[in-house]
């Protein structure tokens, strides 16, 4: 009797891994393995042990993301097949930026911020526009929007990272080195961590709060460029280490996610202040928000967590020591206790609501200040982008 | 009695262990750290101490002085907080940690029904089936739900508890643990252990500027030395077995068990002139080996050796050595004498009567300044060489000069460039030299024409005679009056520019007529100057001046006319140089980087446990009701309710299907 019983569950199939791989995912792994093992294949004679480390590591976590968050393959093959596209556009000199029709309008790195930044811009009012006139199809539209302007944006990153070879084979770099182009990350960064969120909550109402500070950093971004920000320029030696790859990005994880929350946070005390407004009361429910709050906050955390021991790392091959009291490690301290404080408060007090939003809003600058406002104000090891 | 005084004091100990173990003290604690954390970043640390009383003046430097504001993250105030919120996540792992791990190996198996029915999660079946025969089925179901469960009878009932991810509570001890010790490896490589022995009297920093074999032994550390980080600059061809570490406005002498020798010094720069890399050849003279180790360190690339880590940190000059012209523009002006020397070295001279003396400060290779270009836009370019060096006079003050070596185009116009200052604090003011074939030789055979008596007449007569008629100088005693006022003229112009021969003419001649007598002053005094030298041009076998001869005269006179407030009696030429080069080299022992990596470690293995496993429980409770048993089920979950939400249905719905099978049996 008893044995049929356990048959029974056994029966219904366990949620084993491999149940949950579909033929898609494994066409998604054997696409990412592909291209991992034909960049080694062709140009492993030019990488460093380190890079090979971290391009298999890259592989690994593309992967995994693919078969988390299901929609991100079609982007992640879109933005890779257009790069390497407009890579083969270029060819072998950068003239062609100026002369070939696709690359002048639509793919050369300048052209791609320009329509990422446009693009985030109108998503940025259809959003709005779809909560005020309660219209699926403007939210809906909004969100694509939002898709293909980090598409643009992480092509256009792609793209660079190229011209800047073709620009000095000396001065070439992966495209996180200076303020513009973590500014272009930040934008990508917070607006698919965005779509995430929105895709598993099914609420798109919030959207135009976060989108609200990706087009505050596109407006930086074409006041930045206009001051002659986007020029390619050779790297300085302190930069010149595998290290930046990994602890540059893993940072903008942390911040984006910390912007998300702030951005959240605002929609958070509207609706909880404007009861009887009809428009703001479409935003999703007041526990939808402070849980992605939450969410977006501890994930930064985690991230911004690794990011700065990675950095802690770097500093000691590069400054001599892995910690230094530099501004720029000190303010990553000061957001990262911000941060330590807000989710004990939470966790272990239970605070929740109007509180934590305005904690949240807070955070937000304190963040700015040690992304922005160290390199502004303050001198020290971390100079590399100075207004 | 006894135990009315005893029990107070038990309470009293227990509630100070509870409140170092508290949240609110380790939120306040943790937000006074933030604070103080932000004063070391708006003020600069660790700068001389005259910059600080020149910032604040003598009373607030006192002041922040008496606080430690100029290295607060060595300051007393600073480690206690540090140490206490040490100490309060001590506290508080060593108060929650047995509660937890008890608490994630614990089933809870002593829940009432009455609670589990005030779940949010909850759901309820009615089966014609004892008790006893649907344990084994439940377990079963958790089982499948990846849950690790525990039966237990009581009266009445029985109950089923499962749970999962108790994992989670280990992120909690993990996180804790890692801050912990990130901070203890951090003491060991902190400035503590030289603050004891300062506060003990070993030790006593060194604040004046000399040679380190000089320093007394009080302000020095025997190689034995756990854990430091210094400073050292070693020319190339030369040797350091110390390093300095910075002690406020002082420094101590680190001894080192092996010396450094730089055997070259490289900087390779991008076509812009910005520095590509900065590269050091090393060779480590150390009893211990057998041939001296050669490595070269980088930016990025440093050497590891014995323990020690040696760092390209910067680089300066080493005692370049100069081939210089000295020419004079006072006593004997335009007449040169050549010297030898080199940086880091003074020599002294006489001018005017006065011994002043010159120190050769700084040489630089490359000078990378925003230079005009002719299109209206900068563009950093490469300047050339530079020297820097100070003349001092015999009260003690001293005038920075940078001499550049080569001619320098800004502004659409080359000149030899001296920039000079006063005050470090300010920036230059720049002499421009005009450039002529040979240096400036031309410009010193000049003025050296017009510190000449005899030139200066015959020019005056000859001006005056081309102007005014040479009948006129056939009156012997107006010819010598006029050359008289123009020896004067010249001379005044020489001693103070324009403006000299401006107030002259103020103080001599009525308001209304003024305008006129300076303009033909002017006028005047550049024709003398202007037949002086078509007169040195001619004699050079010049006969007729081009264009460009007068462009050059014209950069002259401006030359001339702020020549007076150089304020050097000589002018500095590079004449050549050879080129040594000194590395910075940062040297480093840091015992606590491993267990600091340890604690990252823990850390980032507890964030992750903390936030990504979600600990979920479940319980079955089964007892008779009505002839039938009652099954009720019921879950929780520490966090994302969202995601618990749809969990809980869909169990629900297994369990729910599995029961309709046993019905249907």
């Amino acid at each position: 009797m008893s044995a049929t019983e356990k048959q029974m569950f056994e029966e219904l199939q366990k949620p084993g891994l491999l149940s949950q791989i579909s033929v898609k995912d494994g066409a998604w792994f054997a696409l990412v393995f592909a291209a991992v093992l034909s960049t080694l294949v062709f140009y492993s004679s030019i990488m460093d042990g380190y890079e090979v480390g971290i391009l298999i590591g890259i592989g690994v976590l593309t992967a995994f993301v693919g078969w988390y968050w299901k929609s991100s393959v079609i982007f992640a093959i879109s933005v890779g097949v257009i790069s390497l596209f407009a890579i083969w556009l270029y060819g072998d000199s950068l003239a062609a930026g100026e002369q070939n029709f696709l690359l002048k309008f639509l793919l050369a790195s300048q052209s791609a911020f320009a329509w990422m930044g446009a693009l985030f811009f109108l998503a940025t009012a259809t959003y709005f526009l779809g909560l005020i006139a309660n219209s699926e199809f403007a939210l809906n539209t909004a969100s694509r929007l939002t898709w293909i302007a980090s598409g643009f944006g992480f092509i256009g990153l792609m793209v660079r990272w190229r011209e800047s070879y073709l620009f000095n084979p000396e001065y070439g770099h992966i495209p996180v080195s200076n303020l513009y182009e973590v500014f272009i990350m930040f934008c990508i960064i917070t607006g698919l961590m965005y779509l995430y969120y929105e895709a598993i909550y099914k609420n798109k109402n919030a959207g135009g709060f976060v989108l609200l500070v990706i087009s505050a950093a596109v407006g930086f971004i074409f006041w930045y460029e206009s001051r002659g920000a986007a020029d390619i320029k050779p790297l300085v030696p302190a930069l010149q280490s595998y290290w930046m790859k990994i602890h540059v990005p893993a940072n903008f994880v942390g911040y984006g996610a910390f912007a998300m929350s702030a951005m959240l946070a605002i929609a958070y005390l509207l609706k909880d202040k404007f009861s009887e407004n009809k428009i703001i009361q479409r935003l999703p429910e007041l526990q939808m928000i402070d849980d992605i709050m939450y969410k977006a906050i501890a994930l930064g955390f985690a991230f911004f967590t690794i990011a700065t021991i990675l950095g802690a790392m770097w500093a000691a091959e590069a400054w001599g020591g892995y910690w230094s009291w530099d501004p720029k490690e000190t303010w990553a301290l000061i957001v990262w206790l911000n941060y330590a404080a807000w989710l004990h408060m939470r966790l272990t007090k239970g605070w929740r609501g109007v509180p934590m939003a305005w904690w949240s809003i807070i955070g937000l600058f304190v963040t700015l200040f040690a992304f922005l406002g160290v390199n502004m104000f303050l001198s020290g090891l971390h100079s590399y982008g100075e207004l | 009695m006894a135990e009315v005084v005893k029990k107070p004091q038990k309470t009293t100990a227990k509630r100070f262990i509870e409140f170092l173990g508290s949240m609110e003290l380790a939120i306040t604690l943790l937000s006074a750290l933030a604070v103080a954390s932000v004063i070391g970043t708006i003020l600069q640390q660790n700068q001389s101490y005259n910059d600080y009383i020149l910032k604040f003046g003598p009373f607030w430097f006192d002041v922040f002085e008496k606080i430690a504001l100029y290295d607060v993250y060595a300051a007393i105030w600073f480690l206690s907080i540090l140490g206490f919120l040490i100490l309060s996540t001590s506290v508080c792992v060593y108060r929650n940690a047995p509660v937890f791990l008890r608490e994630a190996r614990h089933f809870r198996t002593n829940v009432q029904l009455k609670s589990l029915q005030t779940f949010k999660h909850q759901h309820q079946w009615q089966l014609e089936k004892s008790a006893e025969e649907l344990v084994p089925m439940a377990a079963a179901f958790f089982n499948y739900l990846g849950l690790k469960s525990k039966s237990e009878a009581g009266e009445g009932f029985q109950l089923i508890a499962a749970k999962k991810g108790g994992i989670n509570r280990w992120g909690y001890i993990l996180t804790h643990m890692g801050v912990i010790i990130i901070c203890i490896g951090a003491l060991f490589d902190s400035k503590i252990p030289m603050m004891v022995s300062e506060w003990s009297g070993n030790l006593k920093p060194e604040t004046r500027n000399i040679s380190a074999s000089e320093v007394p032994d009080i302000s020095r550390i025997a190689p034995g030395n756990a854990s430091f980080r210094g400073n050292v600059q070693v020319p190339e061809g030369g040797k350091a077995n110390i390093v300095f570490l910075n002690v406020r406005d002082g420094y101590v002498v680190q001894e080192l068990p092996f010396a450094i020798e730089l055997k070259d010094f490289r900087v390779e720069h991008y076509s812009t002139g910005a520095p590509k890399s900065f590269e050091s050849d090393l060779l480590i003279h150390d009893d211990q080996l057998e041939k001296p180790l050669a490595a070269t360190i980088a930016v990025n690339h440093p050497l590891l050796y014995r323990g020690f880590a040696l760092y390209q940190a910067s680089f300066a000059d080493g005692g370049s050595k100069l081939d210089l012209n000295l020419w004079s523009l006072v006593d004997k002006p335009g007449t040169v004498i050549s010297k030898k020397t080199a940086i880091f070295k003074n020599f002294s001279f006489t001018a005017t009567g006065e011994t002043l003396s010159a120190e050769m400060i700084d040489f630089r290779l490359f000078n990378i300044n925003d230079v005009l270009q002719q299109d209206g836009t900068t563009q950093q370019t490469n300047i050339g060489p530079s020297i820097t060096f100070k003349i001092r006079d015999a009260s003690g003050v001293a005038k920075e000069f940078v001499n550049y070596m080569l001619p320098v185009t800004t502004e659409g116009v080359t000149s030899y460039l001296s920039g000079v200052r006063s005050d470090p604090t300010q920036p230059f003011q720049y002499l421009h030299l005009p450039v002529a074939e040979g240096g400036v030789d031309r410009f010193m055979q000049l003025l050296a024409k017009l510190a000449d008596e005899k030139v200066v007449e015959t020019a005056a007569i000859e001006t005056v005679g081309r102007t005014m008629g040479k009948a006129l100088l056939k009156n012997e005693d107006l010819a010598a009056d006029i050359s008289g006022s123009m020896l004067n003229l010249v001379a005044l112009f020489l001693s103070g520019g324009y403006e000299a021969v401006v107030n002259d003419v103020k103080a001599r001649v009525p308001e209304d007529k003024q305008q006129e007598v300076i303009e033909t002053y002017l006028k005047l005094l550049q024709s003398v100057i202007g037949t002086v030298y078509e007169t040195m041009l001619n004699a050079e076998g010049q006969k007729s001046l081009q264009e460009s001869d007068w462009l050059w005269f014209d950069m002259a006179l401006q030359a001339l006319n702020t020549l007076p407030y150089y304020g050097a009696p000589l002018y500095v030429e590079m004449k050549s140089f050879e080129h040594i080069q000194a590395a910075g080299i940062q040297i480093t022992k840091s015992p606590g980087q491993n267990i600091v990596y340890f604690g990252c470690v823990l850390l980032m293995i507890g964030v992750f446990f903390l936030f990504y496993i979600n600990p979920i429980r479940y319980w079955l409770w089964l007892d008779q009701q009505n002839g039938k048993t009652r099954i009720l089920l019921a879950g929780v979950s520490h966090r994302h309710t969202r995601d618990f939400e749809k969990q809980f249905d869909k169990a629900v719905e297994v369990f729910d299907s599995a029961l309709n099978r046993e019905r249907g049996e």
